[in-house]
């Protein structure tokens, strides 16, 4: 990509934002007064002129040339027959800390990971995503230390924009970050390393990158209203989406387990999820999802050199336990990241 | 002592011509003056209200122009004589009083002064208030020096007394707004004591009985108009331009014809007595003239009158050109200007216009450029509507259907502006943001999603929004009404309204506040202070979540007035280290987007500056500073 090719916040707002295609991710409002983002949605405040913007370069939806990408991170260019990207190890894992597997969302291998990788110094910031008291979505958190990062676990499938916390952690002056986001944010990780517009020493600060599966995310604020209109927000402890073929979103509240079907709350659904050709942060140090049909578990895949240092390191200090991944789930998760690609090249 | 309540008759003094039409009811021995104030007619009353009590007259600065012309009238039914001033603008929301009065007539003296504003430079609007007169069957006086300022308005109470109806006054701003020398006239000692005759109700009714009368008093007015002295000619006998002006106009004229010395060729007919016209002494003048130039601001009021006598009298007068508006030789709207006059008398006449003399020129532009720098309509450093108007912004922002912020009347006015960062969509009379909010607020039943919100200053709350909220609320708008409460009358100069807790006069009076008022009407009101911003903003947005008429004041005194009382709040000063000025991450947002006066833009060092000898220390600066940047420096 050219510089004449990068743009400002008149371009991304044409691109993305006017046409209902932000992804939520949050690497775009950090520090900026002409972009916030407000009760999931990205806003823009003002016009801006600058005619190279972080905004619009850092973007995930803007533009994303996988093969620039690939070659940057993996030394290799990008092969889209792959199904699941560039992969190194791809096994069952949970973490071994009971507690830790319990809270997580599957496995608690995110957590787990994250845990060890600042333990060992490989980190000394960790991007997550936390829960607010009272607040029913979770936002981003800048974690600095283990038991703010075992603070932080479990998915609420919303866009949370926890990328404004990845800019946090660069103006702390961090040096090593580990970030967990989702596809879309693992791209826009990697654009910030490649371009750098800032010269902020990107590429070596944004230390480890931790992908999670993703089909797809609400839009928070569509989200919320939906729900509101039906529960009491304060009642709602976590969600789930339980395996195919149960087909609906499951709600804990302190009232018990109610479910609703996934195609009542498909509409809520961030438009740009339908155009993403990801699903499993083909583009991340390690990624991390569900295992279908072994509940308590993650499928984790290992892609980088720094991925699997940390796997090693996982598995050294017993942090995680592992098991063979079986071909058919793997030919499974393939054959489904193999149709989100299709169906989001069909839009 | 003001100049104006000076016991000195025969004694030159340099008015103000605001100040000369005071005077001129003070030397027709007023008792009570009323307006609500309005450039360029604030003065007026301004300056009666500094000597009020030295003179023993009651002076108000009434709740809005209606209510001030019905002050006047009450004063006048009871014989007394009263005096009410008022802005183009302030004439018609006066009107419907002014044409119910006008049948009814009065017992003492009544003196409307309208001071029209050409070309709109400080008016929403511009309008020819003589028109009214020729409505409301008032005579009208137009004066064309300070001087004759005051005499005129001595004149027109004479006139009022004696038809028993309200005598019409208009100036423009070239006569309000100017200087000149004025020789005062006596004082006159003693007043009489009010009292209404119960004996003789005033009503209109029936209005085929009443309408009549007002004819009556009109044509009166026109008998004594015949021998007005402030109709005059000057010129040869006959001329071969006739000039027919009034008002400035013949400020104009005269210097033009003086510069191309065309004193021999022209003759000047001055109109003072613009409604009824002095139709023999225009006849006269016809019959000597073949070309007549008609020189007034804004509308062809003395041409289309002059030309209805001319068509009245056709048979016996000779064949004329005219020249004026409808010939195009003036613009049809606007002031008019020396140079304007100079140059159309010059083509006319085919006498050349004088050689520029160029060092004169340079100098002059020289002069202009030193002490008058250009700078844009913009509110003043430390403005709380800047900040109000950034809340706003914010507001809309956030929430994202494309709100409609329906403007209204005051400084915030400007905030169509980038000073006020293009928020408010519509811009129309006193209050009227508050009725079209809250007409727009009920058509979500069509399928309307916009939220509807308006400003309005604490002045024009009193003035005029108050019915239009009240209406909203009864018929369930949903609408936001935000009060920009500065406790200031600023754009006029600080008159008191009725929130503030003295009056014109300088006397206590009970301050009443809006807050109290809308929640005793069952309005959700809240209280924000804009230079705490982000609150601000994020109350303006909950808010226009809510259904229904909600109330929400910004509070904050006006940035003139607190300076006035002491010295500035901290003093602010930017880390050039921190300031990241036009890169991304900020674009020079502050001296881009906020556009405070008081922060300039260096582009030598790429970084923003304080103008320390604007900037007021209101310190929301540093909370929109993406980079904290911008520093409040502890005293």
């Amino acid at each position: 990509m050219e510089m004449e090719d990068l743009h400002g916040l008149d371009e991304l707002n044409r691109r993305v934002l006017e046409k209902g295609l932000c992804a939520a991710c949050g690497a775009c409002t950090g520090r900026c007064p002409y972009l916030t983002s407000f009760r999931g949605k990205t806003v823009i405040l003002d016009r801006c002129t600058v005619e190279h913007g972080r905004c619009f370069t850092y973007c995930p939806m803007t533009f994303f040339d996988p093969d620039e990408t690939s070659r940057s991170v993996f030394g290799v260019p990008y092969n889209s027959e792959s199904g699941l990207g560039y992969t190194g190890e791809v096994a069952g894992t949970r973490a071994a800390d009971r507690e830790t597997a319990a809270k997580g969302q599957g496995g608690g291998t995110v957590t787990a990971l994250m845990a060890l990788a600042m333990q060992q110094g490989l980190i000394d910031a960790a991007v997550l995503t936390a829960l607010p008291e009272g607040d029913l979505f979770p936002r981003g958190m800048v974690a600095a230390t283990v038991p703010e990062i075992l603070s932080c676990c479990g998915s609420r499938y919303v866009g949370a924009h926890s990328l404004v916390a990845l800019r946090e952690a660069l103006d702390r002056g961090f040096q090593r970050i580990g970030v967990v986001g989702l596809p879309c944010q693992i791209r826009s990780l990697r654009k910030m390393a490649l371009y750098d517009l800032k010269e902020e020493g990107l590429k070596d600060r944004i230390a480890l990158s931790v992908g999670l599966f993703c089909n797809w995310a609400f839009s928070s604020r569509d989200f919320k209203a939906f729900l509101a209109e039906r529960y009491d927000l304060q009642e709602i402890r976590k969600f789930n989406i339980p395996p195919p073929p149960a087909n609906v979103l499951e709600l804990e509240t302190t009232r018990g387990l109610t479910s609703i079907p996934l195609d009542e709350v498909r509409p809520m659904i961030q438009a740009a999820c339908g155009v993403c050709p990801d699903m499993t942060s083909e583009f991340a140090d390690l990624s991390v999802g569900m295992y279908e049909g072994r509940e308590g578990w993650n499928t984790t895949i290992v892609r980088t050199d720094a991925g699997r240092s940390l796997f090693e390191t996982a598995l050294g200090a017993k942090a995680l336990e592992v098991e063979a991944f079986p071909e058919e789930n793997l030919a499974h998760l393939k054959q489904a990241s193999i149709n989100k690609r299709q169906r989001s090249a069909r839009k | 002592m003001s100049l104006i309540g000076k016991d000195a008759p025969g004694k030159e003094v340099l008015l103000m011509g605001n100040e000369a039409i005071a005077r001129g009811a003070l030397e027709a021995g007023i008792s009570v003056a009323a307006a609500y104030p309005g450039n360029p007619s604030s003065e007026i009353v301004g300056s009666l209200a500094e000597v009020a009590n030295e003179m023993g007259i009651y002076v108000e600065w009434s709740v809005n122009e209606k209510v001030a012309l019905e002050v006047a009238a009450a004063a006048a039914v009871s014989g007394l004589d009263a005096l009410v001033a008022m802005k183009q603008n302030g004439l018609n929301v006066a009107s419907d009083f002014l044409l119910n009065l006008n049948l009814t007539g009065i017992r003492g003296g009544l003196v409307l002064v309208v001071c029209d504003d050409p070309s709109g430079i400080s008016s929403t609007n511009e309008q020819d208030s003589r028109i009214i007169a020729k409505l409301a069957d008032l005579p009208l006086l137009e004066p064309s020096t300070f001087d004759e300022a005051k005499d005129i308005v001595r004149y027109a109470f004479e006139v009022s007394r004696k038809i028993n109806n309200v005598c019409m006054v208009r100036s423009v701003t070239r006569i309000s707004h100017a200087r000149g020398n004025v020789v005062l006239g006596p004082l006159p000692a003693g007043r009489p004591t009010p009292y209404f005759d119960t004996s003789k109700p005033l009503s209109s009714l029936p209005p085929s009985a009443s309408h009549p009368v007002a004819h009556a008093r009109l044509e009166q007015a026109a008998e004594i108009f015949k021998s007005s002295p402030f109709n005059r000619y000057r010129g040869p006998d006959t001329p071969e331009l006739l000039i027919i002006t009034s008002g400035a106009g013949s400020f104009f004229a005269t210097e033009a014809m003086g510069i191309l010395g065309l004193h021999s060729r022209v003759g000047l007919l001055k109109i003072g007595t613009t409604w009824p016209l002095p139709e023999e002494l225009i006849l006269s003048h016809l019959s000597k003239a073949e070309k007549v130039l008609f020189l007034e601001e804004v509308d062809p009021v003395l041409e289309n009158n002059v030309k209805e006598i001319y068509a009245d009298h056709n048979r016996s007068l000779p064949r004329i050109t005219f020249f004026g508006k409808k010939s195009g030789t003036i613009p049809n709207t606007g002031e008019l200007s020396p140079g304007l006059v100079l140059s159309v008398l010059s083509k006319l006449m085919e006498v050349p216009l004088p050689p520029v003399d160029e060092a004169y020129s340079i100098a002059a532009k020289d002069a202009l450029e030193r002490y008058a720098p250009f700078r844009s309509l913009a509110f003043c450093a430390g403005c709380p509507h800047r900040a109000s108007f950034w809340a706003i912004k914010k507001a809309l922002a956030l929430d994202g259907r494309n709100g409609v912020l329906f403007g209204d009347i005051g400084c915030y006015g400007l905030g169509f502006l980038p000073t006020g960062f293009r928020q408010p969509k519509t811009l129309h009379a006193m209050g009227s943001g508050a009725g079209m909010a809250g007409g727009f607020g009920m058509l979500s039943r069509f399928g309307a999603t916009q939220p509807s919100l308006t400003v309005c200053g604490d002045s024009t709350f009193f003035h005029a929004a108050i019915p239009a909220l009240i209406n909203g609320l009864h018929h369930r708008s949903d609408f936001l009404m935000i009060v920009l409460d500065n406790s200031a009358t600023a754009m006029t100069g600080f008159q008191p309204h009725p929130g503030s807790s003295f009056d014109a006069m300088g006397s206590d009076a009970p301050p009443i506040a809006i807050e109290d008022l809308c929640s005793s009407l069952g309005i959700k009101t809240v209280e924000r202070d804009p230079f705490q911003l982000e609150e601000a903003a994020l109350t303006i947005h909950e808010l226009l979540q809510e259904k229904g008429t909600k109330v929400l004041i910004l509070r904050q005194e006006c940035a003139l007035v607190r300076g006035r009382k002491g010295p500035r709040r901290p003093r602010m000063k930017i880390d050039p280290a921190k300031c990241i000025g036009e890169q991304c991450g900020c674009n020079r947002l502050c001296t881009r987007v906020f556009r405070c006066p008081g922060l300039n833009w260096d582009g030598l060092t790429g970084k923003a500056k304080i103008d320390e000898a604007i900037c007021v220390g209101c310190g929301v600066c540093a909370d929109i500073c993406p980079s904290g940047a911008i520093e409040r420096e502890a005293s």
